[in-house]
């Protein structure tokens, strides 16, 4: 991190404003930044160029640089790779047959095909976003529709779709998904279910200690995967020094829910965005903040229309800004787009990207709670975690405490994927199992699909076996077996799935997304992705015993030498897929090769 | 860091390797590790920079847990590190052996062949080939184009260094990493190259490239150098410590030494790159002595020698003594100027000695002197980083000072606030929280409408002032009537910026003032530097870390050459000639008795030699016909004289009125010490022998003394060389503040700031502590500073203002870096009229017209470049180019107390030449 662009930046684009939002501005005017563009705005504000170059090509919108007349994103998370027919990477074929242009082109007509992972759609896909629309694209007409469109000018005729949302059982508890069968998206409904009644209790009658002091009693940990004390992050940045004397501290809602296969913070903000301001708000209240950040990516745009309606409605309402409710309580929220960068989920990256630098990761100490944003204590907060907040503190945390399963406190929400017969987003409370969530509560598989493996927490999960599935969702007793409990989106491969294929791709997610800072994962992500695909590749001698030591020493020093999780732990779905299913690597050895294992000829 | 309440930082007990180490809570592992003598390799760390945590070579194992990095992973309280093991190697092996998979295998092509980092780790880990089959590598073109820095990205690494190195130390922000992942790579500007990017070529990014990613042409061309010297750089007066690669006799390369005190391990394109003047086929090789026929012919030393000495004894013999004069140069050493001024007071018998700060920091030392008792700066230059607000008049040290300009902004990017007075938008103008852009030459009433303010307002330090101050009443009603609005009046400046000014500097907790030669060049220079220091006073601005005043000194030993006493008033130390205690001890130390009568200054010696009554004159090393102003008035005083002696590396214009000229040396072929701008006296060492045929400057003074008889205790013995600690221990002995100062202390310690006053007194960062001053009364005088209008106004005939000063790739006259590689650089081809884009379309100029400049004493044409770095209704134009000598448009006005010229302020006209055809600019230096 480059502190001196920071000051450069405040000092000429005025306090707090970056190279970042001016970028996206001139990208949601005309879908690419070019070169002109760049060069003007550095010298308008008299800004480095390169500076400002460089911050715009770190990420996949601002990367462009030239308009294009239709923009289509297939979208290839696990999920929607693992979807019916063939899932993404077909689609992607196919419409590169039918639009005449490769991915990551564009074509004679204007027409650029990409990738982006993921849509949040998991329950639905193989889906796509077009010029800005998520459509889902699964069975039906869509995809005719699609290249009818993108060729001919046709209506498109397709909505963005809606998940599919399963309340909890009555008698069973709903603590985030209490609202979602209200109207609760405009303010006036809001309030009438008796969201902001915590916050106004809070400020009226709670100092900030206490309202920290319910979030240790519930033991939440953090919902965006490291599963950390939330009570002590904020206690943390409450009482961490602030050298210069300005009191200036951060709180900032992680909503880059980038992980393939989830969708619960999206539907989190999408059906109840006024539990998650008032969440925010609480949060900043606990740590005395004055400026609270939500960053929410691109490609969830609903959730960002409706999350700006509700930030300007609760501000009209005096819930937001100076003097809050009426107490001397004053807090800005801002709402950041995130610009398609999977790297800027980490909270370091993310607070780069705050910062207008190029959101590279940042080595930890410090930590972001006592030197994060511009070098400020800041709270980073996962948006699931945050909408727990209303509720602790209206029940108290030994309430919310009373629930969950050994050192994993509370419910959390889990998003499946189309491979079970009911796809869709589910509370459940943590030390359930996977079998329970996947068979019971999920109907178990779709029809004609046979289980082969699950992975929980994203890409950099570990692939867990039908052995594993009495294990109960739990940060610690996942961990033990080889899994995480990450954010918690669950990604069920079938029988007709590859896992050395979904392998490959991981670690080829993991050479895209990297931030190219460390050594490991951005050389590392790129060998492997190569190993994977001579190992892939009968011409080019598929797997051999110098590959697969190969393999593992990469894995070693990407999971050992990284700076952070995507590095680290790109590794262990390929370590857990080796150790549980050793079978899937075997099958890519020719039969003629040396060194095989005698099982595997006999 | 952490302390204790004593104030110290909290020891951490570790041990590295099963040795106990301790170390300051906060310290890094690899900190740790190293002061117990381990170490671990490193691809992406430089002690010149934040821990990055890149490369992740430098992992450690600690007890109980997974490895961590050491560069950036802070120490805890009785952790056990391993630097080496197994595991370690293991992973350092699988590392490298990534990098290496996108790297060219060519290393005994490659000109970083054995001091490369990334070498270096794959030997020490063992790594032949690596194992990845076909990699998918990057190629990108290798790129010769740029004079300095040649690039090889193919053999990047994507360590950073050099982003970092333009970021946090040199602070131009050129390069960037751009994209993300594998294919990050790095750029300049808009990905358009160096040049295009407006890049300063300071050469650091190339300094700190692991590899040879990012090279320079003198290892290409040369090889490997055999020999390193640490010396110290001949530009400007930051003083940098450079270490000089030498094969062969030749100067390989430049590189910043990263243990130098002043620089810090930094240069700027000059120190670092424009070198190869020393070796320029044009040097003065032989003593060339005048013929009848207004030629030169060469001559041997000997017969040029016995030549020269007779001829200075006759004249000396015939018209007395007053008749000679010399000019020393702040150029040459301390040893060398010290023996000058002792040649011309024990020799010839006169103190009609003087150097170049006559025309540059005279006001300074004068006034700083007369108000606080000693006449160099107050504070180090790090002191930036414990100032709250720099005040910057006068001054564009990005250009001129490159190095302590970086400083300077990145203590500004730190929080340091700035403001800028100065007529020009200058890069610290842009960053400053204010710029006063006042116009040239009312330098005065700004500084006294913002002593105005301070008073008015309360904001005095009046326990300060009951303790260490003289003078507050009369200053209090001399500043009565100068209100911002009747300062804005003359300025120009919004009297409310000057109201902010004021408030700002009254407020602040350690202020302190900068100065460059808009101060002391723009009219009445030393009131201008006595308003400074009175406001210091007055708010108690004084004697504390990143509280005080100074000037930044313009040339390498500008400072040293004053403080040896090259003065015409003054022994060394600064001792007045005419004070009996000083004269004492020079009587008993030289054996004579010292001239009497204060002698001449530069501008009377030219008026003198007019005047017929100076005859004869020694020059060393100071180009007087390009860098005085008024250059008529000059060259008419040379050609005026009966023998004029001058001592140089190449025939200047100064030279070709020689009756003699005497082949001197340049900074790499001598020994001695310099004095920067924050009063460091640094070692100068030989990195190669004289080039044949010349003689290093105090070999010459010297060998001319004995020739006129007198022994000036400067060698051993008749025939040897010059011994330059020799001369130092004379000058330690003659100079109170410089009593502890020895070649062996300087040596061993790096530098000594004076005053040092003995053997066991460790230097002085910070004069004045506490408040105490260096006047014999021990005061701080403040002195009131009456307003007075410059000697040249602008009129109908000559309406616009002209304001001269430096830019980064020329020194003054540009005799040394003209003849560099540095002229390849676009940036650095011509000389320009810079001019604001709104006078130049009312005068119908247009960008790269050829225009006329016109003043009251002479014209010169130059290319017209429309810039908004000038401000309407002033002009500029540097003065580094001998086909545009600009000063022949500069004045004769002089600072009332000094006599330093007024440069700054200089009325002209412009006419556009109709366009001729034009031939095309040749960017070779001036022939001889």
């Amino acid at each position: 991190m480059s502190d001196n662009l920071i000051a450069l930046q405040n000092r000429f684009l005025g306090l707090g404003t970056t190279v970042y939002d001016k970028l996206a501005v001139i990208h949601e005017a005309k879908g690419c930044v070019e070169d002109a563009d760049i060069q003007a705005l550095a010298s308008q504000f008299n800004l480095p160029l390169a500076h400002v170059r460089a911050t715009a090509k770190f990420y996949e919108e601002t990367g462009h640089s030239a308009p294009a007349r239709h923009v289509v994103k297939v979208c290839n998370g696990e999920a929607c790779r693992a979807a019916p027919d063939g899932g993404c990477d077909a689609l992607a074929r196919r419409l590169s047959a039918a639009l005449n242009v490769g991915v990551s082109e564009t074509s004679a007509e204007g027409t650029r095909l990409e990738h982006v992972a993921c849509l949040g759609y998991c329950g639905l896909g193989p889906n796509v976003m077009v010029n800005g629309l998520p459509v889902s694209v699964a069975g039906s007409d869509a995809e005719a529709r699609l290249v009818a469109h993108l060729r001919d000018g046709a209506d498109l005729g397709l909505e963005e779709p809606r998940n599919a949302v399963h309340l909890p059982a009555a008698g069973e508890p709903c603590i985030l998904l209490r609202h979602f069968g209200g109207d609760v998206v405009a303010l006036e409904g809001a309030r009438r279910a008796g969201i902001y009644r915590s916050l106004e209790r809070a400020l009226k009658e709670m100092t900030p200690d206490e309202v920290i002091g319910e979030v240790e009693r519930s033991g939440l940990r953090g919902r965006g995967g490291a599963g950390f004390p939330s009570g002590l992050k904020l206690r943390t940045v409450a009482e961490a020094p602030i050298p210069d004397g300005s009191g200036q501290r951060y709180v900032v809602d992680n909503c880059d829910e980038g992980d393939a296969g989830s969708y619960i913070d999206k539907e989190l903000v999408e059906r109840d965005p006024h539990t998650q301001l008032e969440g925010l708000l609480l949060a900043a209240y606990a740590c005395g903040a004055r400026d609270a950040y939500i960053y929410l990516r691109f490609e969830y745009p609903r959730a960002h229309r409706i999350l700006a309606r509700a930030i300007e409605e609760a501000r009209e309402a005096g819930l937001i800004g100076e003097g809050i409710l009426g107490t001397d309580f004053s807090c800005q929220v801002h709402l950041v787009k995130g610009q398609g960068a999977y790297i800027c989920g980490e909270e370091t990256s993310l607070l780069r990207s705050l910062e207008g630098v190029p959101a590279l990761v940042s080595f930890k100490p410090p930590y972001p709670a006592m030197q994060g944003l511009r070098g400020y204590p800041t709270a980073v907060n996962n948006t699931e975690t945050l909408h727990n907040l209303p509720w602790i503190v209206e029940h108290g945390g030994e309430a919310w405490a009373a629930l969950g399963h050994d050192r994993s406190r509370g419910t959390k929400l889990v998003s499946l994927n189309t491979a079970v017969a009911r796809p869709g987003l589910y509370e459940v409370e943590l030390g359930v199992t996977l079998r329970e969530i996947l068979f019971e509560r999920a109907g178990g598989m779709a029809e004609g699909k046979a289980f082969k493996a699950v992975q929980v927490g994203g890409p950099l999960g570990g692939i867990l076996s039908e052995a594993h599935l009495d294990t109960p969702l739990d940060f610690e007793a996942l961990d033990q077996v080889g899994g995480i409990l990450g954010h918690a989106g669950i990604v069920v491969y079938t029988e007709e799935h590859d896992l050395v294929e979904i392998c490959r791709g991981l670690m080829a997610f993991c050479a895209v997304e990297s931030c190219g800072k460390c050594f490991p994962c951005r050389i590392g992500s790129v060998r492997g992705t190569e190993l994977f695909d001579q190992m892939l590749d009968p011409a080019r001698g598929g797997v051999t015993d110098e590959r697969l030591a190969l393999l593992d020493d990469l894995c070693e020093a990407m999971k050992l030498g990284s700076l952070c999780a995507l590095g680290t732990m790109t590794p262990l779905p390929i370590e857990t897929m080796r150790r549980h299913f050793p079978e899937e690597l075997e099958r890519h050895r020719l039969p003629s090769a040396g060194g095989a294992t005698p099982e595997v000829r006999a | 860091m952490i302390t204790t309440a004593q104030g110290l930082p909290v020891p951490v007990n570790v041990t590295v390797n099963g040795a106990r180490v301790s170390v300051p809570r906060g310290s890094t592992v690899l900190t740790a590790l190293r002061a117990a003598g381990g170490n671990v390799p490193t691809l992406c760390y430089s002690d010149r920079m934040k821990p990055y945590g890149a490369c992740r070579t430098c992992l450690v194992e600690v007890e109980g847990r997974r490895p961590v990095a050491s560069c950036h992973t802070p120490v805890a309280e009785g952790a056990a590190y391993r630097t080496h093991s197994p595991l370690l190697t293991r992973l350092r092996r699988n590392i490298t052996e990534l990098i290496v998979s996108d790297h060219p295998l060519e290393c005994l092509d490659c000109t970083a062949n054995g001091r490369c980092e990334l070498q270096d780790l794959a030997q020490e880990v063992g790594l032949r080939t690596p194992r990845y089959e076909n990699p998918r590598v990057h190629t990108p073109p290798r790129d010769d184009s740029h004079p300095f820095i040649k690039l090889e990205m193919d053999k990047c690494i994507g360590c950073a260094l050099c982003v970092r190195a333009c970021d946090e130390v040199q602070g131009s922000f050129i390069l960037a990493m751009e994209g993300r992942g594998y294919d990050t790579r790095v750029i300049a500007g808009n990905d358009t190259g160096f040049e295009e990017a407006r890049c300063v070529s300071c050469g650091q990014c190339v300094f700190e490239c692991p590899v040879a990613a990012l090279e320079e042409p003198g290892t290409r061309l040369f090889g490997r150098p055999d020999t390193q010297v640490t010396t110290t750089c001949s530009y400007c007066g930051v003083g940098c410590s450079l270490n000089v690669n030498v094969k062969d006799g030749q100067v390989v390369n430049i590189e910043p030494n990263r243990a130098g005190s002043a620089n810090l391990g930094h240069t700027c394109v000059k120190g670092r790159f424009a070198h190869q003047f020393a070796h320029a086929d044009d040097r003065l090789t032989s003593p060339l002595i005048r013929t009848d026929d207004g030629g030169f012919r060469e001559a041997s030393w000997e017969e040029t020698l016995e030549f020269v000495s007779t001829r200075f004894a006759a004249i000396r013999d015939r018209h007395g003594p007053d008749a000679f004069a010399s000019i020393s140069s702040s150029r040459c050493t301390n040893e060398e100027n010290f023996l000058m001024q002792k040649f011309a007071r024990v020799v010839m018998g006169t103190n009609s000695i003087d150097n170049c700060s006559r025309v540059c920091h005279s006001p300074s030392a004068y006034g700083l002197g007369e108000a606080l008792g000693t006449g160099a700066g107050t504070n180090p230059f790090e002191d930036v980083f414990h100032s709250d607000l720099i005040v910057l008049v006068g001054a564009n040290p990005t250009e001129a000072h490159p190095v302590f300009g970086s400083r300077i902004k990145q203590a500004v990017l730190k929080g340091c606030r700035l403001i800028v007075l100065d007529p020009r938008n200058t890069e610290l103008a842009y960053l400053a929280d204010l710029h006063l852009p006042l116009r040239p030459g009312s330098n005065v009433a700004v500084m006294n409408a913002m002593q105005h303010v301070l008073i008015e307002e309360g904001f005095l330090d009046a326990e300060f002032m009951a303790r260490h101050a003289l003078g507050f009443e009369e200053v209090r009603a001399e500043m009565e009537a100068c209100t911002p609005e009747w300062a804005a009046e003359i300025s120009g400046v919004d009297p409310e910026l000057i109201r902010q000014a004021a408030r700002m500097y009254g407020r602040a907790r350690a202020a302190q003032f900068l100065w460059g030669l808009g101060v002391t060049e723009a009219g009445h220079g030393s009131n201008t530097v006595f308003g400074m220091i009175n406001m210091a006073i007055m708010t108690g601005n004084l004697g504390r870390p990143g509280a005080g005043t100074s000037p930044i000194r313009g040339q390498n030993n500008v400072q040293g050459a004053s403080d040896v006493g090259a003065l015409p008033n003054v022994f060394s130390d600064y001792r007045s000639v005419t004070d009996p205690a000083a004269r004492a001890a020079h009587r008993a130390r030289w054996g004579v008795e010292p001239p009497a009568n204060v002698g001449l200054r530069i501008p009377d010696m030219f008026d003198a030699a007019l005047a017929g009554t100076l005859k004869g004159m020694y020059i060393l090393a100071e180009d007087v016909a390009q860098s005085d102003p008024n250059t008529h008035h000059v060259t008419a005083a040379l050609s005026a004289l009966e023998f004029l002696v001058v001592q140089e590396i190449f025939m200047t214009p100064t030279a070709e009125f020689a009756h003699v000229v005497l082949p001197g040396t340049t900074f790499l072929e001598k020994s001695g010490t310099f004095v920067n701008s924050d009063r460091r006296i640094q070692r100068v060492r030989r990195a190669i022998a004289p080039i044949a045929g010349t003689r290093t400057d105090g070999d010459i003074v010297n060998d001319l003394a004995r020739r006129m008889g007198v022994d000036l205790a400067a060698d051993d013995g008749p025939g040897t060389p010059m011994n330059p600690g020799k001369v130092m221990d004379e000058i330690a002995a003659l100079s109170p503040k410089w009593g502890g100062v020895s070649y062996e202390r300087l040596d061993q310690e790096g530098f000594l700031q004076w005053p040092c006053w003995d053997a066991a007194h460790p230097g002085t960062p910070v004069v004045h502590l506490g408040g105490e001053t260096l006047r014999p009364d021990g005061k701080a005088r403040l002195t009131p500073t009456p307003w007075q209008e410059p000697g040249e106004l602008p009129d109908e005939e000559y309406p616009v203002m002209l304001t001269t000063g430096r830019q980064l790739f020329h020194y003054n006259v540009g005799t040394m870096t003209r003849r560099t590689d540095i002229v390849q650089l676009d940036q650095a081809k011509e000389e320009t009229l810079r001019i604001h884009p709104r006078d130049a379309r009312r005068q119908g100029i247009r960008h790269g017209d050829r225009v006329n400049v016109v003043s009251r004493r002479g014209s010169v044409e130059v290319r017209a470049e429309l810039t908004k770095a000038t401000n309407p209704g002033t002009v500029f134009m540097t003065f580094h180019f001998p086909e545009s000598r600009t000063n022949i448009l500069t004045g004769e006005a002089v600072d009332e107390f000094t006599g330093c010229p007024e440069y700054k302020v200089c009325a002209v006209r412009l006419e556009k030449v109709e366009p001729a055809p034009a031939p095309a600019h040749d960017p070779a230096p001036a022939p001889a």
